[in-house]
């Protein structure tokens, strides 16, 4: 498609609908590395691109080749979606543009005002959108599901997804799965009760909503003491990856409420600090891990399962790759949930060991108290909701690392709508106030670390892998860099002039390959000097 | 006259109702961020005199209600008068009752500017390398200062902490940290000039210890010293 002669591409998109995204070509994605055509690039999440024209011999003349500046005064947290000659964007809080890649300008943009009152812990955010057919798809910061012309970005269906006003909010990106839109929620900072939905592509219409938190009489309701499950948490902030031939969607979950208050909430707090696997075409339950029962810590699980099918201890098997938030880097078995390994990836001391099920021994000194308790890693987590990446080419998992405590001393814990309801206040470790960062590579199945490489500040920026041989990420402070995948070594960087808290991507266009990231309320987009 | 010393004290005591109501909505919404003694984190530092987004009462009521745009402070749930309360404690948060120590402050301003200023910005006036000093009686009591003067390197912030930097050719040079990211680093040296390295091409060593040399006073011109910077 983005090879087709350029006056066609332009009377396709001015006189007819555009080509339509189908649910193949985002199943195959692999087969368009030009494109980049969901969240994670592809649905195994690893965040590979097979193209190569930049590489290892060529990455130091990089340069800018065009700059997108929003309107936006929030963070822009945004992975672009870019699909037959067109750049999907998400906006701050909750809009949409699209941008034509031969002039680099927008085409439409949709904005969504959004109510002053709305309660959201971190930023007014948004992670980015979704295409299937004819239709761009974005959660909303007052918790609709939007569905968007591609061609002029008027609203073709709006639904309210949750009640915003009880601080149910969505910042990520839904998932397409066949003909359905999967989208998760925010809101666990103040007792929200946590769900994933999936919609009928087409129509906005409702198909099923699985609970994170199960109400009474469901499996896993004995798991809170009282009636905390109604405040459960347990929320789906962050895409998650689906298999198709399992049929299966994996979502990671987050943190109990109160945060960092447990004696309110007896028990495992299922499916809090969990994945979950569901049945993608009824929502039904197919297996859980949970990763920290009964969380006193805010270990939220919302980072992204990598599917992975390879020879594990001499067996051909299906994993699951996930780098947990509270340290540790676990391998499961993606069809049955089953814990294969579990390897400390950054400090920590919430927990004394897991066990051979992966269940963890918590440590009683971690547990937020009046005199204060040093916990590793603090509540941001070892990892976090930037995406880490899985490169073919080195067999190498590749996480940005923050490294970073900070001591908790228990509060109140009130609830009511609309306010937060976490139990502690922080302190930061004196001589330790700033912590350190790292882009960590490790071995993929063995979780031995083969290089790091350590940045000044702890990092809320994803991962791309190449085929080029490459590594990209950015720092806090705004540079943005290349690395050697064998060896860290770093081969380009340029300073963006902004905070980056968003993922990279790459796409090619007109025969130029593409890296582009969100970077400050810019996205800049890079290629080779002299293209 | 007796009712008036009456309605004080009933203010006053009420103002105190008001910050502990505060200190506890404080605890349960803002110190998870700000930290429970103010001092910041992933939120702003409170403890200090001049908040950069709050630079009067109204501002600072706003911010806690509504929040702040672009940023991760959100807007809040509580009622007016829990903004209020909160508002009232956060005023407290680095703030030092003040003391007159004994010393002549006017022999001590004369000090000040023989010995400080060079380095400590008052007022407006002075040099950028040490922390500005105005309004440094609201914030620290006079033992502090009193320590501060005679022993730099008691508690020096972190952000004064002196750092040597040897590039590969030259002389090394050693200053107060302006900035620091993964690739580089900036300084201001001790005459005020800026300094700016590639971390590839110079060696960096820092540790916890101040540039502020122990000044060689007499006792007696340590309290007249003190006495100045605690009116501030």
């Amino acid at each position: 498609m983005t090879r087709m002669p350029r006056a066609l591409a332009v009377l396709l998109l001015a006189a007819s609908a555009p080509a339509q995204v189908t649910y193949e070509r985002i199943r195959d994605a692999a087969a368009t590395p030009a494109e980049w055509l969901s969240y994670h690039g592809a649905y195994n999440a690893h965040r590979h691109s097979t193209l190569a024209r930049i590489n290892t011999a060529n990455a130091a003349t990089l340069r800018p080749a065009w700059i997108y500046q929003t309107r936006a005064r929030h963070r822009f947290q945004a992975t672009p979606i870019v699909a037959d000659g067109v750049l999907y964007l998400s906006e701050p809080p909750s809009s949409v543009t699209a941008i034509d890649l031969h002039t680099r300008r927008p085409l439409w943009t949709y904005h969504r005002p959004i109510p002053e009152n709305i309660a959201v812990c971190c930023g007014q955010v948004n992670r980015g959108v979704a295409l299937l057919g004819d239709l761009v798809y974005i959660g909303t910061l007052d918790a609709h599901l939007v569905a968007l012309d591609r061609r002029t970005g008027r609203v073709r269906w709006d639904v309210t997804v949750g009640d915003y006003r009880s601080a149910v909010t969505i910042t990520p990106a839904p998932l397409i799965v066949r003909d359905k839109v999967i989208i998760g929620m925010a809101g666990a900072e103040y007792g929200v009760r946590g769900f994933l939905d999936a919609y009928d592509a087409a129509t906005g219409r409702r198909v099923w909503r699985f609970w994170t938190v199960p109400g009474p009489g469901e499996p896993g309701n004995n798991t809170w003491s009282g009636d905390s499950w109604q405040r459960g948490g347990a929320t789906t902030w962050v895409t998650g990856s689906y298999d198709p031939q399992a049929n299966l969607v994996y979502w990671g979950t987050g943190n109990p409420g109160p945060d960092y208050i447990g004696d309110v909430r007896l028990g495992d707090n299922l499916y809090s600090d969990s994945v979950i696997a569901l049945d993608a075409s009824t929502g039904q339950l197919r297996w859980h891990f949970q990763f920290t029962p009964h969380d006193v810590n805010d270990m939220d699980s919302n980072q992204i399962p990598l599917l992975l099918d390879a020879t594990f201890k001499g067996r051909p098997r299906k994993l699951m790759l996930f780098a947990n938030r509270n340290a540790f880097y676990y391998i499961l078995d993606r069809l049955t949930g089953e814990f294969l390994q579990a390897t400390q990836f950054a400090r920590q001391n919430w927990t004394l060991g897991l066990d051979p099920k992966g269940r963890p021994t918590p440590n009683p000194k971690a547990v937020p108290s009046l005199e204060g308790a040093l916990v590793y890693p603090d509540d941001d987590g070892a990892s976090n909701w930037f995406s880490p990446s899985y490169s073919p080419r080195t067999g190498l998992f590749y996480q940005n690392v923050r490294e970073l405590g900070a001591i908790y001393f228990r509060t109140e814990a009130i609830f009511q709508p609309g306010q937060f309801y976490l139990g502690a206040g922080r302190r930061r470790i004196p001589g330790e106030e700033d912590g350190y960062g790292a882009l960590r590579a490790w071995n993929a199945l063995t979780g031995i670390r083969r290089w790091e490489f350590r940045l000044h500040t702890p990092p809320w920026a994803g991962i791309l892998t190449t085929a080029g041989g490459l590594v990209f990420s950015s720092t806090m402070e705004g540079d943005f860099f290349a690395l050697d995948d064998a060896t860290g070594k770093l081969l380009w960087k340029f300073q963006a002039g902004g905070e980056v808290w968003s993922n990279p991507i790459s796409y090619e266009f007109e025969g130029r390959q593409y890296i582009a990231i969100a970077a400050g309320s810019a996205l800049i987009a890079f290629s080779l000097q002299g293209q | 006259m007796t009712w008036l010393i009456g309605l004080v004290a009933f203010l006053a005591q009420d103002q105190t109702a008001a910050v502990q109501a505060g200190r506890r909505w404080y605890m349960t919404q803002c110190a998870n961020c700000h930290g429970v003694n103010g001092d910041g984190g992933r939120g702003a530092n409170l403890a200090t005199p001049n908040l950069r987004h709050a630079a009067s009462h109204q501002d600072l009521l706003n911010v806690i209600a509504r929040g702040i745009p672009g940023t991760e402070m959100p807007r809040s749930a509580l009622t007016a008068t829990q903004v209020a309360e909160v508002a009232a404690f956060v005023k407290t948060l680095g703030q030092t009752p003040r003391h007159t120590p004994p010393g002549d402050a006017a022999a001590g301003e004369r000090l000040f500017h023989q010995h400080c200023r060079r380095c400590h910005t008052l007022n407006g006036q002075g040099g950028p390398v040490g922390p500005d000093l105005s309004g440094l009686g609201g914030r620290s009591s006079p033992g502090f200062i009193r320590t501060s003067i005679t022993a730099p390197d008691a508690a020096t912030p972190r952000s004064y902490a002196r750092i040597r930097a040897t590039p590969q050719t030259g002389a090394p040079v050693q200053g107060v940290l302006l900035g620091e990211d993964t690739f580089s680093i900036r300084l201001y040296t001790l005459d005020g000039s800026l300094k700016s390295f590639w971390k590839s091409e110079a060696r960096i060593e820092a540790d916890r210890r101040s540039l502020m040399p122990a000044l060689p006073l007499a006792p007696g011109d340590i309290d007249n010293l003190t006495a100045f910077l605690a009116a501030q």
